[in-house]
């Protein structure tokens, strides 16, 4: 049932319900919870759970017209009378029972009855409202006049005042080992360990923190996080799933990581580097960052429906990321318990939309539109070499005097480089011969196409789904002058674009190649390898007629360049418009298929009539003769004729000049296959003009787009607004970084502190709005936002401040009494704690034996899998390759990311898909991760390889107690206690023995994984061992931080 | 002390209270309960989901449209089509020409049930099943429309349907997984993602846990080569002590938990392999179900294993047969995967049936959408091929409380559009419910009641918003329920 207007109901008969809860509400008044409640805190929380969904900013859902997220208003209204709950209409309706019952029953919501009296008390107290904290300026908070660090003295205040107390210190092994984890995602080495207890100096931890800082292992841990938000993953993520070679972003963060890129620089060389006055290749790459979205090539697909899904998914990772916002809601309508609009949704959008993209890709090695070429400095060279043999060729050409006119020269008008002719008349069921004198190659119809009458004898009648292909005669790429003449005849069925003819290779989702398509009767010749940001294009601005048998002829130079293409319609050369003019890298070399292509609108009802093709482009008078036939009166003589028929005729005769061209397009292919070597990355490139965005209804990308929809570039009202006056994506970048905006510094610091500490000050990194948690120490993280910001957004000084603290230096093993003062240990009474992440766990066990490849950065490296899972449910995707040598132990920040099939045994310990942006990860106890660690090639190898480093190192003469010790050690930081080690040598023991009567076994086990053998060592000896291993390697000392 | 709201759960809470000593398969527990969603009465404990991957052509094998073999290549009226889009692969099509179903019809069981000849033995078991014959989903094409199906969402990220009802129920046994995915092995065509069975935002421990067939049914069950059950147990012992100690220090719950999901891992290893066996099916099982179901990873062979774990409480069990987009040469294909298929399923049904299982069971077939009134491509007397097409398909269910021998939902003459209860031509928006018409949230909201749960009320907090499976949709299709 609707819910009822509240403007009409108040009811005299409801003042009775209201005055018996007055006495309810007057029951709670102890001034300590008067004090205690405030609304952002105690009852934003009520309203927004229960009532803001239909009374709260989402206009279209909005009932009786009434905002409880607002104050305004409501007091006029009576919903609120400050001091007096029992004539509040709010107090009444919720005390309701029936059909004035708010929240009604069939909303399944309840308001329990101490909310209930909070709600009165905090009414009874003056009903405060409190804009949300998030969204106001972050408060200059004092720095606390307490000696140490200040971030402690914000921390022990609010223990003290809850009356909490503090653990003690972790021991030295404990803070290491922790402190490694933390900032590095590995455990300590012995020598870290043995440097760090022998270091007494009261540096000692800055000195560790700071060598930890510097590592190159810090990026690499560092970056996890990040590539979790930005959702980069090595492959396409949508059915085929192709791989993507994006891995030059991954190594982009760790680099920005390591060396301490301010923050501030991070989020606007991601958001904005290719605007940069200064930009850089380097700033430029961060802009992959937007482009990491999924894309798909599944056939069949809207590219415009998908282009708008990767624009949604832009401003859900930027807000999320950078503002912990969570704008997705508002993409179909206001959201319904922030602030945010629609209109405000696309209005951010519009920062993002305005890029030379296709909504889909093409092929795994065609990286689409816009992107960044990456090129070394040889491949510079060699394409600045390259591309100066042409530019030499092309002065060459240009300055060539040709043929001279004296000496009687006779001239003939014909058009050589004639490479097919086709009539179109002798059919012979599917063949239809080809007449160029030297060529043979009979162009083919499928018996779909048939006869009809032509410009001169038959022609052929298309129906738009078959095509008429041209044997081998085409010679259509980049590089290649070509001339493609014919008859046609459009019968206009629509004002649709249709196929006339093209060389080009690919499915629906994309093609590369050449085309000439007619839309309304203009026509359009175009060149790419990805429509439309890699491409020539030009169209004409004149319609041919419907219905009437034209004579077209496109000439294309091998120039490149859009003004390489000439269209002529009935021999006279039209003007035209560049669509696009810059295209890189090869397109293919393609034969010529007339009036359909795969999938495509064909030229149907059209027809076409003697098709010739030239391997030059002709000149005009060469063309005005295709059409109009040679005059008649044509001379005879060369120097009789016109300057233009001169050339004409030079350009098809001078054999000087043709061994020129064919240089030159050698020259032209040479730069295509040098582009083709360099490395190309999604980015982000602004496109000239602005691209309008509309307000889609539904979020649906054929919503209708009606002016009242069009917004412009803009920021949530709620928030301070941009200063410039036709902002760009830079403006929204430096927006996000200004001294006004509330968000981001706090959003980064809460994740910087969570990186140490496990869970933020606010506990939903990816929510700080409405619904989102408080933070526990709201004080603390508006100091060390500021803090932040007043320093450069210098992360590692952040991380250095926060490690060094007392609050990351207190012991997590407390007694139990203890643990549940402070269950989640909010107010960090005790050291942080948690499970090791995917890739800590991972890493950690190929430290600990050794077997862990520092090697930095590269394409993504494959790990052991147990088979090819990425082909066992998906035939299309490409094969999984394992990797081999030292690549199987590589830091798993280096393992490919499939995203609709990504690591089993990494996503067992709770790793993103990333497949959309995450903020933060669960996790989680399952069975599997017992299976990873114990059954896991990897985990297995890991153990075998530590248990015979134990052995070896140790010595062989060692007792096993000596080395089950430094087993422990090694594995966990700290040393086993007289029970362990007990437990260890009798698993040992038993294990010796077992496997010395197993030596077939044993062997099995002393060889799992890659890793060469030890043949040094016994068998059975190393098999026991790495049962040992085993369990050490599996216990919660090993995959805990403590 | 504020109370605490059941309903109104954050994550923080639910993690606080729910995952602490709780395994992910002995979950007596579920987190939907622990966060105090309450259950009605349910009449299937366990779903069994035989999902038909890439799209059946309802026309050739569950809606009958003679008109279509009447018209056979004459070109589908415009107006039959209306506004609604097409795919990019025949959008472009110069003609649409008519496709009638190169398959008879007949009537099937008590109930007269019209099937196509293609599947004889699901028209046998026709009797116990609810067929509908007017599904209707948004997604146009395979990846979306699947996610969709198996999410609520196109947009990934959301837990699947069986994640939910993980998080909603929890699970009935002790050493196999609530959530068990069975994939037709060396199929083919369409792909599956890990999405379609993951956990999204929900904890991993509510993820779908493939079996596979072959030596490994579980990915890492089985030991390293040459270490034996009992050097396992050996080292979970050790492995127990080394807990106990940490405990000890710590206080910390979780290093208990972390322990008991070590002894399930245990547990599985002998589980699993016993319940993936089906050597010791007797001879008759191998008759009901086909020869097939003697080679592992058929789809016959799972559904052997589907009754099987249906039998050890696993309370959702995911099948996905590739091999329905047939785009051309439907009439031999189609045939093909007819063969596969048809004779399984009803022996599924038969089976459960006999055991008693069918009236707390529910079972689906279907794919993720239909297929077009008109051929894509070249069309023949006796050949043709069908594009994608959302706004109606078939899907049928069985058991637990649903009607059998029944028949629901009309589609025009064309099997193109869907009709209302008084036949016109309807275009349904998910946001209003039209009786006649299904839409996937509608089915999910039905299956989700079926198994107990209110669908308003199975949410999680996410970016603080309350999620469903049915987003803001769905609602239970009373008319389908006996």
């Amino acid at each position: 049932m609707p819910h009822l207007k509240l403007a009409t109901v108040v009811l005299p008969c409801l003042l009775a319900v209201g005055l018996s809860l007055a006495s309810t509400a007057a029951n709670v008044k102890s001034d300590a919870t008067v004090k205690g409640i405030g609304f952002n805190k105690d009852i934003r929380p009520i309203l927004a759970d229960n009532c803001i969904t239909c009374h709260g900013p989402d206009s279209a859902a909005r009932q009786a017209g009434l905002r409880l997220d607002r104050r305004d208003g409501l007091v006029a209204k009576r919903i609120l009378v400050p001091g007096n709950p029992a004539a509040s209409s709010l107090m009444q309706r919720i005390n309701a029972h029936g059909l004035l019952q708010m929240p009604p029953a069939s909303s399944q919501r309840v308001i329990t009855r101490e909310q209930k009296q909070m709600l009165a008390t905090w009414i009874r107290s003056g009903a405060n409202y409190e804009p949300h904290w998030a969204y106001q300026p972050v408060q200059l908070i004092k720095t606390p006049k307490v000696p140490g660090n200040p971030v402690d003295a914000f921390i022990n205040a609010e223990i003290t005042r809850r009356k909490l107390v503090p653990a003690g210190s972790a021991t030295k092994r404990e803070w290491l080992r922790r402190v490694s984890l933390d900032l590095i995602g590995l455990p300590p080495t012995q020598e870290d360990v043995n440097a760090f207890i022998a270091d007494t100096s009261k540096g000692a931890k800055e000195t560790v923190v700071n060598r930890l800082l510097a590592s190159p292992a810090f990026g690499e841990h560092t970056s996890v996080a990040w590539l979790d938000l930005a959702r980069y993953g090595d492959s396409y993520g949508y059915q085929s799933d192709q791989l993507s070679p994006t891995w030059p972003y991954r190594d982009w963060v760790i680099r920005a990581l390591n060396t301490n890129m301010p923050y501030d620089q991070f989020i606007v060389n991601q958001m904005a580097g290719d605007l940069r006055p200064d930009a850089t290749v380097e700033t430029k790459l961060g802009t992959t960052f937007q482009r990491l979205h999924r894309m798909t090539n599944e056939g069949g697909s809207v590219a415009e429906e998908w282009r708008m899904e990767g624009v949604a998914d832009r401003v859900r990772t930027t807000t999320t990321a950078f503002l912990g916002l969570t704008f997705e809601c508002a993409r179909c309508h206001d959201h319904k318990f922030d602030p945010v609009k629609q209109r405000d949704y696309y209005a951010l959008a519009s920062f993002v939309n305005n890029v030379d993209e296709y909504g889909l890709y093409n092929q795994s090695d065609i990286v689409p539109t816009p992107s960044l070429l990456m090129p070394t400095n040889a491949q510079e060279a060699a394409i600045a070499g390259a591309k100066e043999r042409v530019a030499t060729l092309e002065k060459t050409l240009s300055e060539h005097k040709g043929l001279s006119t004296a000496g009687n020269r006779t001239y003939s008008p014909g058009r050589p480089g004639l490479t097919a002719r086709y009539r179109l008349d002798d059919r012979n069921g599917t063949s239809l011969p080809n007449s160029a004198p030297g060529y043979t190659e009979a162009a083919s119809a499928p018996l779909g196409l048939a006869s009809t009458n032509g410009v001169k004898g038959s022609a052929i009648q298309l129906n738009g789904d078959n095509a008429l292909s041209l044997g081998g005669t085409g010679r259509i790429a980049r590089h290649v002058p070509h001339t493609v003449g014919m008859w046609l005849f459009d019968e206009r069925v629509d004002d649709e674009q249709m196929v006339v003819f093209h060389g080009s290779a690919g499915t629906d989702v994309g093609f590369h190649g050449g085309d000439v398509t007619i839309k309304a009767g203009r026509v359009t010749a175009r060149m790419y390898r990805h429509w439309p940001g890699n491409a020539i294009a030009v169209e004409t601005k004149q319609r041919i007629r419907a219905k009437e048998w034209t004579h077209l002829t496109v000439t294309y130079d091998g120039s490149s360049k859009a003004a390489g293409y000439r269209i002529y319609i009935n021999g006279v050369q039209q003007e035209t418009n560049v669509v696009r003019d810059h295209i890189w890298k090869g397109t293919g070399t393609h034969a010529i298929n007339v009036g359909e292509r795969f999938r495509e609108r064909g030229f149907r009802g059209g027809k076409v009539d003697e098709i010739e093709v030239y391997n030059r482009a002709l000149t005009a008078t060469e063309v005005s003769w295709m059409s109009r036939g040679i005059p008649a009166e044509a001379p005879r003589m060369l120097d009789e004729v016109t300057p233009a028929d001169q050339a004409a005729y030079a350009s098809a005769h001078d054999e000087k000049l043709l061994a020129i061209r064919k240089e030159l397009q050698d020259a032209r292919f040479a730069v295509a296959a040098a582009e083709d070597a360099v490395r190309e990355v999604l980015a982000m490139e602004e496109m000239p003009g602005l691209r309008p965005t509309y307000v889609l209804a539904r979020g649906a990308y054929d919503a209708p787009k009606t002016p009242d929809m069009l917004v412009s570039r803009q920021v949530p009202s709620f928030l301070p607004q941009l200063r410039a006056l036709k902002p760009n994506r830079l403006d929204l970048a430096k927006w996000m970084v200004s001294n006004e905006n509330p968000l981001t510094a706090r959003v980064a610091v809460n994740r910087f502190w969570m990186q140490l500490f496990g869970r933020g000050i606010v506990e939903t990194q990816e929510d700080f709005g409405v619904q989102g948690s408080r933070p526990t120490h709201p004080e603390l993280l508006d100091w060390l936002a500021a803090d932040f910001r007043t320093h450069d957004w210098d992360v590692k000084r952040l991380l250095k401040m926060l490690a060094l603290s007392d609050a990351y230096g207190r012991t997590s093993n407390v007694p139990k009494q203890q643990r549940q003062l402070d269950p989640d240990n909010k107010y960090l009474t005790r050291g942080p704690s948690g499970r090791l992440s995917a890739e800590q766990i991972r890493d950690t066990a190929l430290s600990i034996a050794g077997l862990l490849d520092r090697k930095m950065g590269g394409p993504p490296v494959s790990p052991y899998q147990p088979g090819d899972l990425w082909r066992e449910t998906n035939s299309m995707s490409p094969a999984y390759r394992e990797s081999v040598g030292t690549d199987l132990y590589r830091r798993s920040v280096y393992s490919v990311w499939k995203r609709t099939s990504p690591m089993v045994n990494m996503l067992a310990f709770d790793a993103a898909t990333r497949e959309v942006c995450t903020a933060r990860r669960p996790s989680t106890s399952t069975p599997l991760q017992a299976f990873v660690l114990m059954n896991d090639v990897q985990f297995a190898e890991a153990a075998r390889v530590f248990a015979e480093n134990v052995l070896e190192v140790a010595g062989p003469d060692s007792d096993n107690q000596l080395r089950i010790k430094r087993m422990f050690l090694s594995a966990t930081g700290r040393e086993a206690n007289a029970i362990e080690v007990k437990a260890l040598s009798s698993l040992l023991d038993a294990q010796l023995r077992y496997f010395a009567d197993r030596q077939e076994d044993a062997k099995l086990v002393a060889a799992v994984g890659k890793h060469p053998v030890n043949a040094k060592l016994q068998r059975h000896t190393v098999a026991a061992w790495t049962m040992v291993a085993q369990a050490v390697l599996n216990s919660d000392a090993c995959v805990w931080k403590r | 002390m504020t109370e605490f709201d059941p309903l109104r759960m954050t994550r923080r809470h639910f993690l606080g209270s729910a995952s602490l000593g709780l395994g992910a398969l002995g979950l007596a527990e579920s987190g939907a309960q622990a966060a105090g969603i309450l259950r009605k009465p349910a009449k299937a404990k366990r779903v069994i989901y035989l999902f038909q991957s890439g799209g059946p052509a309802h026309i050739d094998l569950y809606d009958e449209k003679p008109l279509l073999r009447k018209e056979h290549g004459n070109q589908l009226p415009t107006s039959v089509i209306g506004r609604q889009r097409l795919t990019a692969m025949s959008g472009n099509q110069a003609s649409l020409p008519m496709a009638g179903s190169a398959f008879d019809f007949a009537s099937y069981g008590k109930s007269g049930m019209r099937m196509s000849s293609l599947l004889p033995n699901i028209g046998g078991v026709a009797d116990d099943i609810c067929l509908v014959r007017s599904m209707w989903t948004e997604a146009i094409n395979h990846d979306p429309a699947m996610t969709f199906f198996q999410t609520g969402s196109q947009i990934a990220g959301r837990p699947s349907m069986g994640a939910w009802v993980g998080y909603g129920l929890g699970s009935m046994n002790k050493d196999l997984p609530g959530f068990v995915v069975l994939v037709t092995k060396g199929q083919g065509d369409q792909p599956l993602y890990a999405r379609l069975w993951g956990s999204g935002f929900l904890d991993s421990r509510y993820q779908g846990v493939p079996f596979r067939a072959g030596k490994d049914p579980v990915l890492y069950l089985k030991n390293p080569e040459g270490v034996s059950a009992s050097s396992r147990r050996s080292v979970l012992d050790t492995l127990g002590v080394l807990q106990q100690q940490q405990s000890k220090v710590s206080s910390d719950p979780e290093v208990d938990a972390r322990l008991a999901q070590y002894e399930l891992a245990f547990r599985m290893q002998t589980s699993v392999p016993e319940v993936t066996d089906l050597s010791s099916e007797p001879a008759e099982t191998f008759e009901l179900y086909g020869e097939d179901a003697r080679t592992p990873g058929t789809f016959a062979a799972n559904c052997v294993l589907a009754r099987r774990l249906a039998e050890k409480g696993v309370r959702f069990i995911q099948l996905y047969h590739q091999g329905w987009d047939h785009h051309g040469d439907l009439p031999g294909n189609a045939r093909y995967q007819a063969k596969l298929t048809d004779k399984a399923s009803a022996a599924l049904i038969i089976d459960l049936k006999r055991r008693g299982l069918l009236d707390d069971t529910l079972v689906i077939w279907g794919g993720e959408f239909g297929r077009t009134a008109y051929s894509q491509g070249a069309i023949s007397k006796d050949n043709y091929g069908r594009d994608h097409h959302p706004r109606c398909f078939s899907l049928w269910m069985s058991g637990a409380g649903m009607k059998r021998g029944f028949s629901y939902g009309r589609t025009d003459d064309y099997g193109y559009n869907l009709l209302d209860h008084s036949g016109n031509v309807i275009t349904p928006t998910k946001d209003k419910f039209v009786p006649g018409v299904v839409h996937v949230h509608d089915l999910q909201a039905t299956i989700l009641d079926q198994l107990g749960i209110d669908h308003h009320q199975l949410t999680f907090r996410n970016q603080g918003r309350d999620y469903r499976l049915t987003d803001v949709h769905g609602h239970v299709v009373k008319d389908l329920l006996s």
